[in-house]
């Protein structure tokens, strides 16, 4: 009898062998393309694409989307088939698939390369302006959003040009995916980068049916720049236009968005004059009369003289510096002017968050203009001031 | 009859049981259920006032079983209305019970399988998960409480660091304004705000176990105190980031804001598993105080030993917890659970309390 219970505890625990295996189910990261990037133009098959659907590659679609898909890493190995942007040198592999499906298109990735997508590390979608004004966004990023391992923290680009070609880099060691991401980064050095938009925050803009704004990418052989901002349209999700880099630069000063950056403009002689920002507050207040709404934005705004051509002025003189001051605060007024400009005028959107501001403010009268905001907003009076002081000159006095 | 007489709580336990009742599935989409009914950013202020609600049937509770001492309400409900009535009510509240920790190892086994194990079979989950619960809910209230002691700090500090991880992308302004639309939008919320609140009618039960019944009423504050804070600061954090336009979309809002940022040169990168797991622990305790509140009441009212009925319970919970075919049902089913709270134990204590007043039954008997 108890050479029994000892044979019978024998085999549970042989048994219990069965729970040692650990993650049977893992894969190794280095079989796995790890998706970094995601560029979407509208649909046009590529040379490569062509050839495969000559050879047979075909199943129902609307080419409506190209959507390249970046991945890492490259393996030595020379069996695999690169697609046609990407060099043999780079660190990473640009797949190029023409279809609708978003979905559908990052499971075609597995039909071409045996290591499978996974999405976790997505860190940046690159939407062409061209296919931003045909398509709503929300169609094109209800995938992204809904996905469970691409994280909402994932970043999202406008592209002047292709999409896919922000997505490649001239420089060995480079992934173009990284490099953008970081690149938002540099808020605080330059104020013509917009705070970053990532999914998460873009899906509640797109619901609230606000217009917003996407930093926009140009690029040049294998280079790419941040270059303003791509305009959407809050109604349709629709791309409508660009705001140069100067605009962009005055709506950072009204979103009060400025970490750092600079004012650059011209003394009277045309000699150069800089202005480094060293902090910056604005504050938009709103007025309601019966149908009228008018706002009014003040800035302000401590910083250092950086740069002065004109060597015969002395920072050291307080004549100069209020000269100087008024140099700048009329260059941020000319800014301020142009960018409320083509807010109002051109392209009669509020991408500044003055709906926020009434939002907060008045919410009874927000609730009654909100369906129209764009429009209301161009009819809308806007008045700023501005108070730039110059509190020091750095370590060169004369 | 199984009442150990060692098997008592202190007043802090008492405390920690609550607050881990309450801090359940309920916080993952809270967020959402709140501003979807308050269609504003009050929600807080909601959660406040719904607090403030619970609070007060909570005490009723307390006052009641304060009239029976060392009894659970399946014993003292039958004096009090009557054998037929009161061995209905039991069994309504057996039948809750089964129904909460059902719907919270569904919810806790969906989250899962969306986030951590993709691709494990969801009964393996729920089945690993129940029988670690039935470990720990056969040795009695008093390792309960003592595990809860253990999980609740740990909760409060890894939700409290992820939340302020989050500020990041916290913006004020979605928060803005306080009441910009008047009182209305707070009381439209007060009922999704019920269903976090969840939790209060433990009081039924544990009077009968604390060292000091006395001090039920202490407990019971406490207890809400420390959820509730913690719910305000996820909901004001998740807004704040996600805002109220954007957190309506989300099926796991609290989940998507840990999604929604990384934080590079700290100890981890990725914070939504680390709540993940630990919120399980969370909800583990949820599942295995309601568990154990099911058995024990039918338990009593069966007069019968408790052991083989929690043995029994086990296939009955699995069972429930596998019925909603997909996650709209999941949901509805979680919705139905809070309505049916607001009438048991919203409405009894204070119907059970006035009958009790006005016809001094019990409590002089039992004096006596």
């Amino acid at each position: 009898m108890d050479s029994m219970k000892r044979y019978f505890v024998f085999a549970l625990s042989i048994l219990l062998v069965l729970c040692l295996t650990g993650c049977w189910g893992n894969k190794e990261i280095e079989d796995l393309s790890v998706n970094v990037g995601l560029a979407l133009d509208v649909g046009e098959e590529s040379e490569l694409e062509q050839e495969l659907a000559k050879e047979g590659d075909s199943y129902p679609k609307k080419n409506l989307i190209t959507a390249t898909l970046q991945t890492v890493p490259v393996l030595a190995s020379k069996n695999e088939q690169q697609s046609s942007t990407s060099k043999s040198s780079a660190m990473y592999l640009n797949t190029e698939e023409t279809g609708d499906s978003v979905f559908q298109l990052y499971r075609q990735y597995s039909l071409r390369r045996y290591r499978p997508i996974i999405g976790h590390h997505l860190k940046v979608i690159v939407i062409s302006s061209e296919l931003s004004r045909k398509m709503d966004l929300e169609k094109l990023l209800k995938f992204i959003l809904r996905d469970n391992d691409i994280r909402p923290s994932c970043l999202v680009l406008i592209s002047k040009g292709k999409a896919s070609e922000a997505l490649v880099s001239s420089q060995t060691g480079d992934i173009p995916s990284f490099h953008l991401r970081s690149m938002v980064e540099n808020q605080f050095r330059n104020n013509k980068i917009l705070a970053p938009m990532i999914l998460t925050k873009l899906d509640g803009i797109m619901n609230s049916g606000s217009s917003f704004v996407l930093q926009n990418l140009v690029s040049a052989k294998g280079e790419v720049e941040f270059a303003g901002a791509g305009v959407i349209k809050g109604e349709t999700n629709k791309w409508i236009g660009t705001l140069n880099e100067h605009e962009v630069e005055g709506l950072t000063w009204i979103k009060g968005e400025i970490e750092g950056g600079l004012i650059k403009t011209y003394d009277k002689s045309g000699e150069v004059l800089a202005y480094e920002i060293k902090s910056a507050k604005t504050k938009i207040k709103t007025k309601v009369h019966g149908n009228d709404i008018s706002f009014h934005v003040s800035i302000e705004s401590d910083g250092r003289l950086i740069e002065n051509w004109d060597t015969s002025q002395v920072p050291t003189d307080d004549k100069f510096l209020k000269e100087a001051e008024g140099y700048f605060e009329e260059e941020l007024k000319e800014m301020l002017h142009k960018t409320i400009h083509k807010m109002q005028d051109v392209y009669h959107v509020d991408v500044a968050g003055f709906g926020n501001k009434l939002r907060i403010q008045h919410p009874k009268v927000w609730k009654t203009v909100k369906k129209d905001w764009d429009e209301t907003f161009s009819q809308s009076d806007i008045t700023y001031d501005v108070k730039l002081t110059i509190t020091d000159y750095g370590s060169s006095s004369k | 009859m199984f009442t150990r007489t060692d098997d008592k709580i202190t007043t802090a336990q008492t405390v920690v049981i609550i607050s881990c009742y309450m801090l359940g599935s309920g916080v993952l989409t809270l967020p959402r259920t709140l501003t979807e009914r308050v269609k504003t950013a009050d929600g807080w202020i909601s959660l406040i006032v719904g607090g403030l609600i619970v609070l007060l049937a909570g005490i009723c509770i307390v006052k009641l079983c304060q009239q029976y001492p060392g009894k659970t309400i399946y014993q003292f409900v039958q004096e009090i209305v009557g054998s037929w009535i009161g061995s209905c009510l039991s069994t309504l509240m057996i039948l809750y019970f089964v129904a909460i920790s059902a719907f919270q190892i569904r919810v806790m086994a969906e989250v899962t399988k969306l986030y951590l194990l993709e691709g494990t079979p969801m009964w393996v989950i729920v089945m690993s998960f129940m029988w670690i619960g039935l470990y720990l809910i056969t040795s009695g209230i008093n390792s309960m409480a003592r595990l809860f002691e253990i999980i609740l700090p740990i909760t409060i500090v890894v939700l409290l660091i992820c939340m302020f991880l989050s500020s990041e992308i916290f913006e004020i302004d979605n928060i803005r304004p306080v009441l910009g639309e008047g009182i209305l939008p707070v009381l439209r919320g007060l009922r999704s705000t019920v269903f976090v609140f969840i939790g209060y009618e433990i009081m039924f039960i544990l009077p009968a176990f604390m060292q000091h019944p006395k001090k039920g009423v202490k407990a019971m504050i406490i207890g809400t105190s420390i959820p509730l804070v913690m719910y305000m600061i996820t909901y004001i954090m998740v807004v704040g980031a996600l805002s109220v336009d954007g957190v309506v979309r989300s099926t796991w809002p609290t989940l998507d804001l840990m999604r929604s940022f990384e934080i590079t040169g700290l100890l981890f990168e990725r914070f939504e598993f680390f709540l993940l797991v630990i919120w399980i622990m969370q909800i583990f305790s949820t599942f295995t105080i309601t568990f154990y509140a099911a058995s024990m009441g039918l338990a009593q009212l069966s007069k019968r030993n408790i052991q083989p009925i929690m043995y029994g319970l086990i296939p009955i919970i699995f069972i429930v917890a596998l019925l909603p075919k997909n996650m709209n049902e999941v949901f509805d089913f979680g919705d139905f659970i809070g309505s049916v709270s607001i009438y048991l134990f919203g409405l009894l204590p204070v119907v059970l309390l006035l009958i009790t007043k006005i016809f001094k039954k019990g409590a002089l008997k039992e004096d006596g």
